[in-house]
């Protein structure tokens, strides 16, 4: 059961910050990993493991 | 805030058909074992969840089996809730339909997702769980199975990407191991050709040069033509025979035989050959035949008297002298004849040996050492003058043995292509030279072959790797987000246990007081995944498992202490509270203080509370009504049946003024 103040949200919302904060500390023109996630979770894909390691590798690809 | 007023229930459970005003206040329901209360209790969380807990998960039971009433079907099963605030009707039914009005769905939404049922099972599950166990129902109260599933599944990218990369490494490794394993690679085919051309170099064949191993088998077979030229080459055929018939020789020994055997009839006077000397002994032959016979005493020619006994005598010797002249005579025609041919046999090998010389390129000529003499001998003996020129045969002795010196000479000069020892030198040598190329072929062959396993693995090297940068990166990701995600869930649900601690405290304090606890906290353990600790200081220990110190009733209130401290914190103003027969190991002077706590408290929200406790019932009933709660029926469950299900009247008890502190 879920509290109402939706502490699961809150939780990833904060977990989604601290990503974009350390993303930022290398580049602070984009955050795409926690775009990726966020989108990943708004659109219900976060419970796919395959959704999740398409999202890595697809952010890996190209030039290291 | 919607409020519930009527709760009914049909063919559900323990209750045939039954309900209970709420009026949008509390209830407090007491009866013994056995008489439905959980029954109850069911209904309320079927009809918001469509489920029932103590039916879930454990063998053998379920809702579809075991959720109607024992005489009834399933499918007249059904619970109903009226509303105030706003006004509706919700039902839902066991055959698995839910019949609301829009006005009821975000109430009967946020029912499904709130914990606010407390049942007696539960209440040291959470005490006595492991520390992980305890955090999954934390996370369960707090509404954060979510995030415990989106940590999993990271968790499990994760491992996966690991995986493929650590596969990926091993690839690598196993390749790095067969690279490894191949043949020194110092060595090209360059070095290999300069090398061989060098050992062929050494074995006589420097004109033999490999300049690409395509060479191979023109040099391989320049060597085999080289060891069998003696077999195709006129002029070493040539010094071969030569060789043959100057070591076979002229047959001089055979001619000085014969020419002695021929002087020495010829010097024993028979030189002379006389032609009538066979005639007349052919006559005489004939005299004596017939002196023999006729015994005759007159010649018949002269017709003189004639002793034919002397004269036959006389014939007799005479016939023998001549007979011993004419073999002297044969035996020095057969020697001339030998002679002859002696003579014709060495001039005839004379000038083979000359061609033969001529032929093999060796410089010079010895025939005319004894051709001329040899030509004025053959003469003289033709001429029957041979004792007359002892000059002659000493010229050809001359000749014949200047011929031998030279014929000695001549074959130690002279190298025989044939010969079996120079044949074995040059085999060896060929042999050798192809057991070089041989080797250089086979060689260079194990180096291409290294070479095209040392390309083919350096390209799955390389592919792997390229492979490996990818997942690597995709892996950092994949950790970062797992990490991150686990310290911010960590850190934001340790905020919450901290803001919970100051009500838990508060709660426990209220139901213990001055009983040697303090410092009471739940912790998150940093170091995994989902972890949480229960501590406690008692007297003068800190940091204590409860467990350790506490009573069964004191584990049971700090169970329910934690549960209600999560229901103020996270249900909002979500109206309903539900304790099930949550206190029975409690003595009565806690459970009167858990009742104070419930109305002081959870005064502003419909409380349902069974319990089997009259004097808890009581409790409850006397605090009710002294802290005014006019809104709180007490009922009682006079008995049950299984065909008419609780009966329940209300209690009319007025209470006393309630005792202990």
């Amino acid at each position: 059961m879920q509290s109402e103040s939706g502490i699961a949200d809150l939780i990833y919302r904060r977990f989604l910050e601290e990503l974009a904060r350390t993303e930022n500390a290398e580049d602070s023109s984009a955050s795409p990993l926690a775009d990726a996630m966020e989108n990943l979770w708004l659109d219900g894909r976060w419970r796919d493991d395959k959704a999740l390691i398409e999202l890595f590798e697809g952010l890996s690809e190209g030039p290291a | 805030m919607t409020r519930l007023t009527t709760l009914q229930v049909k063919a559900l459970r323990g209750i045939v058909q039954s309900e209970l005003l709420f009026e949008g206040g509390s209830i407090v329901l007491g009866g013994g074992n056995g008489t439905g209360k959980t029954a109850w209790v069911d209904a309320i969380e079927f009809l918001y969840t469509g489920s029932i807990s103590t039916l879930v998960g454990t063998a053998g039971l379920s809702l579809r089996q075991h959720g109607a009433h024992i005489l009834q079907g399933p499918q007249e099963s059904r619970v109903t809730a009226r509303y105030q605030d706003p006004a509706g009707e919700i039902t839902r039914w066991l055959r698995g339909t839910v019949d609301s009005p829009a006005a009821l769905d975000r109430h009967l939404a946020r029912g499904a997702a709130l914990t606010f049922i407390l049942r007696r099972s539960q209440l040291q599950q959470f005490i006595h769980a492991k520390p992980a166990d305890r955090y999954r129902s934390m996370a369960d109260l707090v509404g954060a199975e979510n995030l415990e599933r989106a940590e999993l599944t990271l968790k499990r990218a994760r491992d996966t990407i690991q995986s493929g990369v650590l596969a990926l490494h091993a690839g690598i490794e196993q390749v790095e191991r067969q690279l490894a394993a191949l043949p020194d690679e110092e060595m090209n085919g360059s070095d290999i050709l300069r090398e061989t051309n060098e050992q062929l170099a050494a074995l006589g064949f420097s004109d033999a040069t490999l300049a690409a191993f395509d060479d191979v088998p023109r040099v391989r077979t320049a060597i085999l033509r080289r060891a069998r030229r003696h077999e195709t080459d006129p002029a070493a055929i040539s010094r071969a025979r030569f060789r043959e018939d100057l070591d076979r020789g002229i047959g001089q020994r055979g001619l000085r035989d014969v020419m002695s055997a021929y002087l020495a009839l010829a010097r024993g006077g028979s030189q002379n050959r006389d032609s009538n000397t066979l005639e007349l002994l052919q006559i005489l032959r004939r005299g004596r035949e017939y002196l023999s016979h006729t015994r005759v005493g007159r010649c018949p020619l002269c017709e003189q008297h004639v002793d034919s006994q002397a004269l036959l005598k006389q014939m007799i010797e005479r016939v023998g002298q001549l007979e011993e002249v004419s073999l002297r005579q044969q035996q020095l025609e057969r020697a001339r004849e030998d002679l002859e041919a002696a003579i014709q046999d060495t001039a005839a090998r004379l000038r083979s040996i000359d061609a033969l010389q001529r032929a093999s390129g060796v410089p010079g000529s010895a025939a005319s050492r004894v051709e001329n003499p040899l030509a004025m001998l053959r003469e003289s003996v033709r001429d029957g003058a041979l004792t007359e020129s002892m000059d002659m045969v000493q010229r050809l002795e001359n000749g014949l043995t200047r011929w031998e010196e030279w014929r000695l000479e001549t074959l130690a000069a002279v190298e025989d292509p044939l010969t079996d020892t120079d044949d074995d030198e040059q085999a060896q040598a060929v042999n050798a030279a192809i057991a070089v190329l041989e080797a250089a072929t086979t060689h260079n062959a194990q180096l291409l072959r290294a070479q095209a396993e040392r390309d083919r693995l350096i390209a799955d090297r390389t592919r792997l790797g390229d492979e490996l940068r990818p997942k690597q990166r995709a892996l950092a990701l994949a950790e970062r987000a797992y990490t991150t995600f686990n310290r911010v869930k960590n850190d934001e649900i340790q905020r919450i246990y901290d803001q919970l601690q100051a009500d838990l405290v508060r709660m426990y304090d209220l139901l213990h007081p001055g009983e040697g606890h303090r410092a009471l906290s739940i912790i998150m353990d940093p170091r995994k995944r989902g972890s949480s600790e229960l501590k406690m200081g008692f007297h003068e220990r800190d940091d204590e498992d409860p467990r350790a110190f506490s009573s069964e009733g004191h584990l049971d209130s700090l169970g329910l202490c934690i549960f209600l401290a999560f229901v103020k914190r996270f249900n909002g103003d979500w109206p309903l509270l539900v304790l099930d027969d949550v206190v029975p190991a409690v003595d009565a002077a806690h459970k009167l203080r858990v009742a104070r706590l419930l109305f002081e408290e959870f005064g502003d929200r419909q409380l349902f509370i069974t319990t089997h406790d009259s004097r808890w019932f009581l409790d409850l009933h006397r605090v009710g009504a002294e802290a005014g709660r006019e809104d709180v029926r007490y009922l009682v469950i006079q008995s049950w049946s299984l065909e008419d299900g609780p009966r329940i009247r209300e209690d009319a008890v007025a209470p006393a003024s309630s005792h202990g502190s």
